[in-house]
């Protein structure tokens, strides 16, 4: 009977104070770090996403470049920021704009040329990428802030010229660099692509 | 008696534990491996898109060749056949195909610059690494930084007056390698 009663007992024991605590302090400890290297997973995820939305972006701008240059024609590239003779072809070796006719443009009418131009509003530090479609009236910043362009971004334009002699059909070569600047992280990138007009230039 | 004492001291024998253990371990690594992928997924991302528009570079200097020498046979002859030798080292019959060099290329000239382009077998089928110049912001293969990404133009000849151009692009993901091609028909479209 007595050994009933302590066997009884034995089997009822629970755990002492001491096991509890140490067992809530291991699980404390493993739940920080758990939760620690959670959070910085979820901010990479996010910094990721950011990134790839901002290639998505400078995807889209020379996607849209491209494009648009090569059903267009008569190229005219602006190497020194003025814009006058916007309906007259220009080649040229390096420019920051590039001046053209848009595939259902009016060839008689100027304000209706496509301009894309590579420009600085702080002195030279960063550019940004502008796009207008009345003739330069008006302009639309394609980049978002996060890009970073730099200053040889711009356009090199070949055999554009309507003069007589002239046996090269247009093509334009884009440039596209910067850096992705993001939370203080900066991505560099350098973009090149070209474009060969699709219309057939004739030459009287 | 005995068999309850037994009972009270039993703990969790060595397999046990290991098999905790490394279940632990799996399900830690596979979350960790997803974090470290979508980092690298960016960088790939990044690299694609630069390749991606190099590739389509090399399409459109083939193009562009083929209209000029097609509208003004450089030298008074037929046009197609002429651009055809431009680019007999791109033949895939003849070897593993070529590689461009627009250094030449003379943004002044207006007469015919683009026939100043360099074209060059890739020996033994290994094509040069483009470099890119951050004074310029050009690829090229003359000034500047190895850029990671090869370049390399094949073409087959379909028929007489029909050609396919190959325009890949490889280049290194940490150590995997990744390759683009993009592939254009280009056709005689002049009667001579």
């Amino acid at each position: 009977m007595k050994m009933n009663f302590l066997k009884n007992k034995r089997t009822n024991k629970g755990y002492t104070i001491i096991e509890t605590m140490i067992a809530i302090s291991l699980f404390i400890v493993i739940i920080m770090a758990g939760m620690g290297t959670l959070l910085n997973a979820n901010l990479l995820r996010n910094k990721s996403e950011d990134v790839r939305s901002i290639i998505d972006n400078l995807s889209f701008i020379l996607e849209d470049m491209s494009r648009n240059l090569r059903t267009g024609y008569n190229y005219r590239c602006v190497d020194n920021g003025i814009f006058n003779n916007l309906d007259v072809p220009l080649s040229c070796a390096s420019g920051g704009a590039i001046v053209f006719e848009e595939a259902h443009g009016d060839v008689g009418v100027t304000s209706d040329q496509w301009i894309y131009k590579v420009e600085s509003n702080d002195g030279g530090i960063t550019f940004n990428i502008w796009k207008s479609t009345d003739g330069g009236t008006s302009y639309v910043q394609l980049n978002t802030s996060d890009i970073l362009i730099n200053s040889v971004s711009g356009f090199s334009v070949l055999g554009a010229e309507e003069a007589s002699g002239n046996q090269q059909q247009p093509l334009v070569n884009i440039r596209l660099a910067g850096k992705i600047k993001y939370k203080e992280v900066e991505t560099p990138f350098d973009l090149q692509t070209s474009v060969s007009q699709r219309l057939i230039q004739l030459v009287p | 008696m005995k068999f309850s004492l037994k009972q009270k001291n039993k703990g969790f024998t060595l397999i046990e534990t290991l098999v905790a253990i490394s279940i632990f371990t799996v399900s830690v690594i596979a979350l960790l491996t997803i974090v470290s992928s979508g980092i690298t997924d960016t960088l790939y991302a990044k690299k694609k898109m630069a390749a991606i528009y190099l590739a389509q570079e090399g399409i459109e200097y083939m193009r562009n060749m083929r209209d000029t020498y097609l509208l003004y046979p450089p030298n008074g002859t037929v046009g197609w056949d002429d651009f055809k030798v431009k680019i007999e080292d791109c033949n895939t019959d003849n070897g593993k195909g070529c590689y461009f060099n627009d250094q030449a290329l003379d943004f002044n000239d207006q007469i015919q610059p683009i026939i100043d382009i360099t074209i060059s077998p890739c020996v033994a089928g290994v094509c040069p690494t483009l470099l890119y110049d951050s004074l310029t912001g050009k690829y090229n293969y003359t000034t500047g930084v190895n850029s990671g990404f090869v370049r390399r133009i094949n073409i087959t000849n379909i028929n007489a007056h029909e050609t396919q151009i190959y325009s890949t692009v490889t280049f290194m993901n940490g150590s995997v390698p990744y390759e683009i091609t993009f592939s254009e028909n280009l056709f005689n479209w002049i009667r001579q």
